[in-house]
């Protein structure tokens, strides 16, 4: 063999060696890799960090002062959407209480918070449309959403824009008047649509901003708001002038939260919470609430329908690269393993959407030694199904993954480091039947986090989660079995 | 390496949008380094979805930075250096907090005869390169692979051009026991070009 060196001894020399080396395969970009960059660099050019939770130019990234906030309240999102959530239910709570006759002061005294969730959850689970104004840290968003999980949100300080979501798609679609700068440096419009979004938590989208969740009435929001209310104590009230309610939950105490306590006003009349605030040390460090609501009002679909400007440039990509809707039958035999279904939901509640993905993996905020925060993955979860059953605006997610993991009992759902269940909020159960019986699983109640379960059997992690009570997370975790290729027909 | 300056006056007129903040012009300014800072971080962080997410990161900074690049050093290089640093914080923070993501190239890579499998394994290779500290497989594909001199190298790593050599030297090494004994050839020469 010859030897190609140049100079005896020199290691660059040796090409049989570098070119060996070179000749290994390097992975091509993922498909919407320019995309996702262009959109990163919009934000960037807008004064974002380009970090990609502020990558979809929307009423809290497309300018520089929306998106410091955006960026200041990122530890509190989920706590935020519990917010809306809660304003949402006020919507309903107001417009039903505009149908029916109040009964000022003539109800019966409320025995506990839970007995006011129960309420709420109730009244949650009846509803088929909402219209609303709500009001968040001073910007207002009119709403529009349906109970089968469709959202359309106009932004009263940014005339001609709009956003609707579509939580059984898996879809998102924007627009945005004057969002992103040209070559020329002038404004241009930003329009988008984005596919493959997770049905929700634990799985989320690679962009905070692509959640669907982060949209209004989707699965987490009351989820959220009720596992406060029924942690705390109940006092009387008025909201602008109508009888209400006001649930204070103080939660367990954390380093990192900013926040102590929720506050959680609900319409006395329709059992509908009409306002959320937190609070840290007494002061109210966020509030959201709804005005202006009307309940069951019918819609067209055809709002519904993205319906961009003439000659708008929309821009498709994918919330992940991965995610796919489908079927409950297709689920069943998406992967050699089927998922786990309930055979037992509570009352009302029906099969409403199924996605899978090939792999995934969980992220989560840790708080640095600095007190700044950073982002951190789980290890690469496979052959993923999530299952959502709906009832009204009420969800619960079961979702099914292979996933290595040497600490069982780290929580899923602990996105942030506030949002981790402490003390009484986390329990170890037992399941006793069905597909897990024998199984013990971490049950999760936490004040500011959505209800969860999670267990682990035979390498797969299975968690359910949403809109439910302790109870009804074990009637689900009970009745667990493989996924037939005949359900939700 | 080849000067990476731009040389046209379209490609001085790209750089200039790109300066002054415009986002396309920038990401396709940048699309001519993509492929061979990908090398970098796909030897580097060894997991296609981390090479993405550093490389988006990458072009992030330098498109935030590049109104103060002051070209004293080659648009590539200065791209090339980011990328470096990057992926070490990338390998830094990974190895404080969580695990080693699965490795899980094999139906993500690209398809096909593998032009090295009657060489030695392309497995063997692969799996060599791994276990070199990142600094050592940085010297690898910045001077082995794409051909840059020590001085480039070292202005890229930040150390001094002996660091570099004696990296290369180190990693040659071990790659080579590794594989098949110090020195031995990879394969028994087969081709008349080998021959020559």
């Amino acid at each position: 063999m010859t030897d190609l060196r140049r100079t005896p001894g020199d290691p660059r020399d040796d090409r049989e060696l570098w070119d060996l080396v070179a000749s290994l395969p390097v992975p091509k970009p993922a498909q919407d890799f320019r995309q996702r960059l262009e959109t990163r660099l919009a934000a960037a050019a807008l004064g974002g960090s380009g970090r990609a939770d502020v990558a979809l130019p929307g009423p809290r990234t497309a300018l520089p002062r929306r998106a410091e906030r955006a960026r200041r309240r990122r530890h509190r999102v989920v706590a935020v959407f519990a917010v809306m959530a809660a304003v949402a239910a006020i919507a309903v709570a107001v417009v039903l209480a505009g149908r029916h006759t109040v009964h000022e002061l003539q109800h019966p005294a409320i025995a506990s918070a839970a007995e006011v969730a129960a309420n709420v959850k109730t009244a949650l689970g009846g509803v088929e449309t909402i219209r609303a104004t709500a009001v968040r840290s001073g910007e207002r968003m009119e709403i529009l959403a349906t109970a089968d999980g469709r959202t359309l949100l106009r932004f009263v300080s940014v005339p001609k824009a709009w956003a609707i979501t579509d939580l059984a798609a898996g879809t998102k679609s924007g627009f945005w008047p004057n969002a992103v700068r040209s070559s020329t440096g002038e404004r241009e419009d930003y329009a988008s649509k984005a596919s493959g979004c997770p049905l929700g938590m634990p799985d989320r989208s690679e962009q905070d901003s692509d959640d669907i969740d982060s949209h209004l009435f989707a699965a987490w929001f009351q989820g959220n708001v009720m596992s406060a209310m029924a942690h705390g104590t109940v006092t009387e009230t008025t909201y602008e002038g109508r009888p209400a309610l006001t649930v204070i939950t103080t939660a367990e105490p954390s380093f990192d939260s900013p926040f102590d306590a929720v506050e959680v006003t609900v319409d006395r009349a329709a059992w509908f919470p009409v306002q959320v605030r937190y609070l840290r040390h007494g002061k109210v460090r966020d509030e959201e609430r709804l005005t202006d609501l009307r309940l069951n009002e019918p819609v067209d679909d055809e709002v519904f329908k993205p319906s961009y400007p003439p000659g708008a440039e929309v821009v498709t990509r994918r919330a992940t690269p991965y995610w796919r809707h489908i079927s409950f039958a297709e689920a069943a035999q998406a992967f050699a393993e089927s998922p786990l279904a309930p055979r037992m939901v509570p009352p009302a509640f029906v099969p409403f959407a199924a996605a899978i993905t090939d792999r995934a993996r969980l992220r989560f905020i840790v708080t640095t030694a600095k007190g700044g925060h950073d982002e951190r993955y789980w290890s690469w979860s496979h052959d993923i199904t999530s299952l959502a059953y709906r009832a009204g605006f009420l969800t619960f997610l079961v979702t099914t993954r292979r996933q290595a993991t040497d600490d069982p009992l780290a929580d899923p759902f602990a996105t942030l480091p506030e949002l981790a269940a402490r003390g009484k909020e986390l329990e170890t159960v037992t399941v006793e039947s069905g597909a897990l019986a024998g199984v013990e699983a971490q049950l999760a109640t936490p004040a500011l986090n959505t209800p969860h379960l999670w267990a682990y059997k035979d390498g797969r992690l299975i968690t359910i989660s949403g809109d439910l009570t302790r109870d009804q997370l074990l009637l689900v975790a009970n009745s667990l079995d493989p996924l037939s290729a005949e359900a939700g027909q | 390496m080849r000067d990476a300056r731009p040389q046209s006056e379209l490609e001085q007129a790209t750089l200039e949008a790109a300066r002054s903040g415009d986002p396309k012009a920038f990401t396709t300014l940048v699309e001519r380094y993509d492929a061979r800072l990908r090398v970098l971080a796909f030897h580097l962080l060894g997991d296609p979805h981390a090479t993405d997410d550093a490389l988006q990161d990458v072009y992030v900074k330098a498109f935030r930075a590049l109104p103060g690049f002051a070209g004293r050093s080659s648009l590539g290089t200065w791209l090339t250096r980011i990328t470096y640093t990057t992926c070490i914080d990338h390998l830094r923070r990974r190895a404080r907090l969580v695990p080693m993501p699965d490795l899980e190239p094999d139906d993500l890579l690209p398809q096909g005869p593998d032009p090295t499998d009657d060489l030695s394994s392309r497995g063997s290779v692969r799996d060599a390169l791994r276990r070199l500290p990142p600094e050592q497989r940085a010297v690898v594909v910045l001077v082995g692979v794409q051909g840059l001199d020590y001085e480039q190298a070292a202005e890229i790593l930040g150390v001094p051009s002996g660091t570099v050599a004696s990296r290369l030297s180190n990693a040659r090494r071990i790659l080579r026991t590794a594989l098949r004994g110090d020195d031995a050839p990879l394969v028994a020469a087969t081709s008349e070009e080998g021959s020559s």
